[in-house]
């Protein structure tokens, strides 16, 4: 595909989620690893790049990714070599989490996650905004200029 | 990651003012057309060459 075709198609669904009144990203983050947390961040960080509303909703295992220990871990899922490669392009979870925060992505802890594992707000990572449940959630994702993902 | 690197360079300069990027991305020239028309700011050049994107962005 040439760069100019591309270039239309995303001028045609730019165009599209205009009218659609697409205004805000949800993300459902519920994966603990960070072949997940990757793409998670990087769309809510583009969403805020282009000026939509952004939230995370971490939620069972991604909720790991809301803990020191398991965002340590959520490397765990790639072979040493690729994390290598990895580290060499992107930013840590852990600095790509700042810099989401910093850009202003809303970051959404799951209380009957935080229940399930024993989980305090205590033992979370500073970035997270707030503790909300499924209600919480449904709220947000029913907005009509919401665009939500389950990942 | 260019348009979060660019996003961010932009919002540091004012009215008018040009912000050039170069980029060896090639979802890049999607991006940006992307990027502009969700936030306003023109998009002023868009060209490759030997595998370098040339983005020159305009300040709204």
């Amino acid at each position: 595909m040439t760069a100019g075709s591309s270039a239309t198609r995303a001028t045609e669904t730019i165009e599209h989620a205009k009218q659609e009144g697409k205004k805000s990203l949800i993300l459902v983050v519920s994966k603990g690893g960070a072949d997940m947390a990757y793409p998670s961040l990087i769309l809510a960080t583009t969403a805020r790049a282009l000026g939509m509303d952004s939230h995370m909703y971490f939620t069972f295992w991604g909720m790991q990714l809301l803990t020191p220990e398991g965002r340590k871990k959520s490397m765990d899922v790639f072979p040493p070599e690729m994390r290598q490669a990895i580290a060499a392009k992107f930013p840590t979870i852990e600095q790509f989490m700042a810099q989401a925060k910093q850009a202003g992505v809303h970051i959404h802890a799951c209380s009957p996650t935080m229940d399930m594992f024993g989980l305090t707000k205590a033992s979370l990572v500073n970035e997270v905004d707030d503790i909300i449940g499924a209600s919480t959630y449904l709220e947000l994702a029913s907005r009509p200029d919401a665009l939500t993902l389950f990942i | 990651m260019p348009i979060l690197k660019a996003s961010a360079l932009i919002e540091t300069l004012h009215g008018g003012e040009l912000l050039e990027v170069l980029a060896d991305d090639p979802a890049a020239p999607s991006d940006f057309v992307a990027f502009s028309k969700r936030t306003g700011h023109t998009l002023r050049e868009n060209t490759e060459s030997g595998g370098t994107y040339r983005f020159v962005l305009e300040h709204k």
